[in-house]
This record gives structure tokens, C-alpha cells and sequence, in this order.
């Protein structure tokens, strides 16, 4: 059975943590054990998910046949060579590196190794909701797409503090407009002209917020807003407009949250079955154990980063960018 | 009794002819004279459904009265200014006030030499969402105000609006104008530089643009505007005006128009939202009256209308020259 272990146990890695539990309860896999810096942490969560804590990630690696990686975007070059050089499967989180070079020298390196699958957490093409507006346009239901509107936005994140460091995370654009700038460009193809703004450059980022204008070659235009706010009361919020000429489609997560509950503090929730994540990691290793192509490739996650690395480009120019024009 | 100020209406070709017509001939404030159109045959269809005085002779009209709006085509405001200026004591000119910033000009000019008052007709101003609003972003709960988003949405609008040779436009020249004039009011500041993304048509039978989204800078403020007729037939309303403030203390999201109640038709498949928020219009008209009745300056002023023209006008070239144009 494939022996997968998981490096970086916060709070992209916990999710990633119950998929593999899941997928082990299926059968499907053999979830090893995980490997975070943070040694107490990481023998916390072993003892919680029932599975060994490594000592290093040497240790890890030698112990499995895939790895999930939910590590800071600055330092995940390294480590997804680093698996590569030991023959291992790598799926990573979104984005794929923090620079396009990075970017480029993997892609070239998988070239290399034809037998290794590496994916990378582009999660959004696994939201039902998503599904269904890439479903309604392939599918012609809302005509030749016009225009859209898509939002992501939340309280800035309390947890790792490397978010707040833009040489480390790319702020608001690389760490979370990605989501949507990847699956625009999934759905809609090729972008030619790009003008964005966002708010925040330093290394401890109180907040960044991010508007991005874009035209496709399609001749859609596109605006897309990322929202990492101060205000700690701020939901976590995603909305999307569509405009074709035959219909429009129209969502928000917060109109369609199912569940509120009121009590001294104030939730929801929303819930999904199966969950994304789990359907996404289930891709992964399908296409390991049989053959399956998954619905994120490699080539496109690094079009996806060459063309969110322009997008903040043109914010930290304060200038429009012409895709074609030179590199990012 | 309160003293009233004698009206008329030049033309009715405008929509909201057909709201204004009703708070003059209602509200206590106004003596409705009645209404003259270029239009024989729609002005007297016009005074035949509001119950109100049709003037084939204009001048007829202009005796009796001591200020009119102007309700006609964006083509014709210049020619109805000449027609009225200096026979009236103000005009209130529906917006926009021109289609160009050198054809405002010539009538500002025009009132100033024979000393009529003109004002332009951005009723949002007077919306107490709008009000509370500017009372938020002044009392400085969101701290300053880093970047706006904005829309003001519509459906296609009927008859003359998608004729370019009597609207001098599509949507840009139809949706601009009210943010423009909101934000430059609200900040005391002008708009330096304007980029327009005009994407392919929605409706692609329309032989002016309706599908477009602005960047501009208000200031050193960054804003965008998506003032396309994106709203399809079927939509329950008739579009919207909305912004989301991002300061550097929180967010403020304000839906400008959301006061409705959801009508399910039983007879038809047919939903609408109907609005039950304050008569803006009403609150125009009103405040019009009362400065012109006391001589004093009008609230929104023909140069208010001639600075949101110009940003139209920029916004045209920028669509055209493909890059960001300055507007000074």
C-alpha cells in the first residue's frame, strides 16, 4: 500500500491530515506519520491522528512513497527537490514557489523524473460551487462569457506569522487571489493585459487587499478582489459573478451559508460531502497508484504563478502589464 | 402657505422623466406648469399618463415658469440649455450634463452669461445610505480609506440609451457619472487618471459598449468601477450602486439600493425585488427647489457635472488608446 507521510502539521496541514485519515480508513492508503519544525507540535498532532512523528524530514522521506507538503511558500523549493531527489511523489499547497524561477527549475526537474507525480493544491477546481460555474460555461449554458466578478476574502490570518511577510508569502495576491486567478485562467484560458493594485509590501502586513483587472484573450474582462483585512470580525467570504451572453450567474458563500448558530460568539457553517480537499487529495493519489490524470497538472500551476507573479508585478509598478511583453 | 416654485419639464425622454414628473406634480413644494417635448407625439403621451400640461409651444411654457428640468437625450442638453438659459432661474440638466467635456463647457458658459443657475441631477447624493455612509468614512471608524471598489450596474436600458448618435455612448456614458460625482463629493478630491477595460459585448445586437470595468485614481486612492449593463432580463431588479471601502482600520461594504422586499409573481415565472428605501428623486427635486426659491447656490452644481463628464470623456480615450490616460 502507498506510504504517504505529511510535513508542516498547521492549519492547512490538520486538513490535509483528516483527507489522509480518510483515505486510509478507505484503504486506500497507509498514512505514515508527519514531520513539522515545530518539534512539540508535531508530536501532538502524531499522538492525536495516531501516526509516528519523524525527526527530520530526511527520516520522513525515507519512510514513505508520497509526501504532502503544507509548508511556507518560501521554502518549498528545497524541500520538493529534496523528495524528488529521493525518488518520492510530492503533492504541495498552492502556490507552487514564491518566485518564477523556483517555479521554473521544478517544472524542469519533474521533466527529469518521468516516473514522479507532483500536484500542486489548487484547490478551488475541486469546490462544488466551482464545478458547477466551469460546468454552466464549457458547457454553453450562459453563452460567450462577457465578464466576471470574483472575490476571496477574509480576516488576515491569525495563525504563521510568514503570511504577513510579502517576500515570503507574496501577501494577499500570491497566498490567496491565486485560488481564483488560477481557476479563472483554468476555465477562461490565456490573459493578455493585467492591472492590479494591493495595499501591503512590508514584512509584517497588517492587513493587504488586492484589485486585479484583467482582459482575456477571449475578449472577457475580469475583476477580482483578494482581502486580507485588519478587522478581526471580517468573515471569510467568496463570491462569483459570471455574465454571458445567454445568463448570468451570481454566488456568495455567505447568502448560501446553511448553518448560523448564535450564541455568546457568532458562527456558521458549511459544510460539503465529500470535502474538497479530500476529493483533491484522493485525485492525487489516484494518479499515482492508477494512472489517473488529475484535474491540476504541473505546466498549468506554473502558468497560474507566471501569471499571479505579473499581477503583482503590476501592483508593486503601479503599471498595466501586457502578457507577452517579457517575462514576469 | 409656503411660497412654490412654477416648473416645467423639457422632454420626457429620459426614465426618470417619469419619476420626477410625479414629485413635481405632487410634492407642495412645486407648481407643476407642465411639460414640453421636441417629441410631439411622446409628450403628449406623457401628459396624457401623468395627468399633467403638454406645451407644443415652448415658449409658452417658459413664460410661466421660473426653472425646468431637463429630461431630454444626452445629445440635446446643450440645445435645450440655449433654449431655456436666461429665461429661467435655474435649470436642473438630468446627467450627464453633456456626452463631452467641451460641449458642458459651452453650457456652463451659457448660464453663466445670462444668469441662470444650473445644476445637475446626481440624486444618490441625497440616498441616506449614502448619507450615513459619508458620516462612517469622515468619522474615520475604518481608519483612511486605501482603495475602493465600486460598481454601478444596470440592464440594458431601453430606446435612445443604446443609440450612440442620442446617447453619445453605451454604458460608460450611462453608469460613470454617479460614483464619479459620490466619491469626488464624499472626498473632496478629483480623479487623475482613468483606465477602461471594455471587454466584448453581453448583448452583442448593441452598437455601443456594455461591458466595462474602470481603474482610477481619486487622488492617490485607487478605485475600480464596474459600470456595465451586466444585469440580464431576468434579473429581479433593476441594477445597483455599491462600494466596498478598504481602510486601514476595517471594511465598510454599503449596497446602496438594497432596502427591497422579494415579490414572487403566481401568475408568471416572475420575481422582483422592490425597493422601500427613500424617494431619492423626491429629495432632489426638493432641495432644488428650496435653494432656487432662496437664491442660494445649488447643492450639485453644473461644474460637478462637467468634472464627472471629463472622467467619461478620459475613460473613452483610455478604452481607445488600450492605456492608462492622465485626465489633467
Amino acid at each position: 500500500m502507498l506510504k504517504v507521510g505529511l510535513v508542516g502539521v498547521g492549519f492547512v496541514g490538520t486538513i490535509h491530515a483528516c483527507s489522509l485519515k480518510q483515505l486510509q480508513s478507505e484503504g486506500l492508503i497507509d498514512f505514515v506519520g508527519i514531520y513539522d519544525a515545530n518539534e512539540s507540535r508535531s508530536k501532538d498532532k502524531a499522538r492525536k491522528w495516531k501516526v509516528r512523528s519523524f525527526e527530520s524530514y530526511e527520516e520522513l522521506l525515507k519512510n514513505v512513497d508520497a509526501v504532502i507538503l503544507a509548508i511556507p511558500s518560501h521554502v518549498r523549493k528545497e524541500m520538493i527537490l529534496r523528495a524528488f531527489d529521493e525518488g518520492k511523489h510530492v503533492f504541495s499547497e498552492k502556490p507552487l514557489a514564491r518566485c518564477l524561477e523556483d517555479g521554473e527549475e521544478i517544472i524542469d526537474r519533474l521533466k527529469e523524473e518521468r516516473s514522479l507525480k507532483f500536484m500542486v493544491g489548487h484547490v478551488l477546481r475541486y469546490f462544488p460551487e466551482y464545478e458547477m460555474i466551469r460546468d454552466r460555461i464549457l458547457s454553453g449554458d450562459l453563452g460567450k462569457i462577457a465578464s466576471i466578478r470574483s472575490f476571496r476574502g477574509s480576516a488576515i490570518p491569525s495563525w504563521g506569522k510568514w503570511f504577513r511577510d510579502f517576500k515570503k508569502s507574496g501577501g494577499v495576491i500570491l497566498d490567496l487571489a491565486i485560488h481564483e486567478i488560477d481557476f479563472w485562467i483554468w476555465v477562461l484560458g490565456d490573459v493578455e493585459n493585467i492591472l492590479a493594485r494591493s495595499l501591503s509590501f512590508g514584512e509584517k502586513m497588517e492587513y493587504d487587499y488586492a484589485q486585479i483587472l484583467l482582459k482575456f484573450k477571449s475578449g472577457a474582462i475580469a475583476h477580482i478582489e483578494g482581502a486580507w483585512v485588519k478587522a478581526s470580525s471580517y468573515p471569510f467570504r467568496f463570491m462569483e459573478e459570471v455574465v454571458g451572453t445567454k445568463a448570468c450567474i451570481h454566488f456568495d458563500s455567505l447568502s448560501s451559508t446553511p448553518i448560523w448558530i448564535y450564541t455568546e460568539d457568532f458562527s456558521s457553517d458549511y459544510p460539503y460531502d465529500p470535502v474538497p480537499y479530500a476529493k483533491m487529495m484522493r485525485d492525487f493519489i489516484l494518479w499515482i497508484e492508477e494512472g489517473k490524470e488529475p484535474r491540476i497538472d504541473p505546466e498549468s500551476a506554473l502558468k497560474s504563478l507566471d501569471i499571479t507573479l505579473r499581477i503583482i508585478r503590476s501592483a508593486v509598478e503601479v503599471k498595466e502589464m501586457k502578457v507577452g511583453d517579457g517575462n514576469g | 402657505m409656503a411660497e412654490k416654485l412654477r416648473i416645467g419639464m423639457i422632454s420626457s425622454a429620459h426614465v426618470h422623466a417619469h419619476s420626477y414628473v410625479v414629485v413635481l406634480r405632487d410634492n407642495p413644494i412645486f407648481e407643476f406648469i407642465g411639460v414640453w417635448d421636441d417629441d410631439v407625439e411622446r409628450g403628449l403621451e406623457f401628459s396624457k399618463n401623468y395627468g399633467v400640461r403638454f406645451f407644443k409651444d415652448l415658449n409658452e411654457l417658459l413664460e410661466e415658469v421660473e426653472a425646468v428640468v431637463i429630461v431630454s437625450e444626452n445629445v440635446k442638453h446643450l440645445e435645450h440649455v440655449e433654449m431655456t438659459a436666461g429665461k429661467v432661474k435655474a435649470i436642473l440638466c438630468e446627467k450627464p450634463i453633456a456626452v463631452n467635456v467641451e460641449t458642458a463647457e459651452k453650457m456652463l458658459k451659457i448660464c453663466a452669461e445670462r444668469k441662470t443657475k444650473i445644476g445637475t441631477a446626481f440624486p444618490v447624493r441625497y440616498s441616506p445610505v449614502v448619507q450615513s455612509m459619508r458620516q462612517v468614512l469622515e468619522s474615520g471608524r475604518i481608519g483612511n480609506v486605501l482603495m475602493i471598489i465600486s460598481t454601478n450596474r444596470g440592464k440594458v436600458p431601453p430606446g435612445w440609451f443604446t443609440d450612440p448618435e442620442l446617447a453619445g455612448g453605451g454604458a460608460m456614458m450611462d453608469h460613470i457619472v454617479h460614483v464619479v460625482d459620490l466619491l469626488r463629493w464624499i472626498f473632496k478630491r478629483e480623479f487623475e487618471r482613468v483606465r477602461a477595460f471594455v471587454g466584448d459585448n453581453i448583448n452583442e445586437e448593441l452598437e455601443v459598449e456594455d461591458n466595462a470595468m474602470l481603474y482610477l485614481e481619486l487622488g492617490d486612492i485607487p478605485v475600480t468601477l464596474d459600470c456595465s449593463w451586466s444585469k440580464p432580463k431576468s434579473y429581479p431588479y433593476w441594477g445597483d450602486v455599491t462600494f466596498r471601502f478598504i481602510g486601514s482600520e476595517g471594511v465598510m461594504e454599503v449596497d446602496v439600493f438594497r432596502q427591497t422586499m422579494t415579490r414572487y409573481d403566481n401568475m408568471e415565472r416572475k420575481i422582483e425585488w422592490l425597493y422601500y428605501g427613500s424617494n431619492i428623486d423626491e429629495a432632489l427635486l426638493v432641495d432644488f427647489a428650496k435653494r432656487v426659491l432662496r437664491d442660494e447656490e445649488l447643492f450639485i452644481t453644473g461644474e460637478d457635472g462637467l468634472e464627472a463628464t471629463r472622467v467619461v470623456e478620459k475613460a473613452y480615450e483610455s478604452a481607445r488608446l488600450g492605456k492608462v490616460v492622465n485626465l489633467r
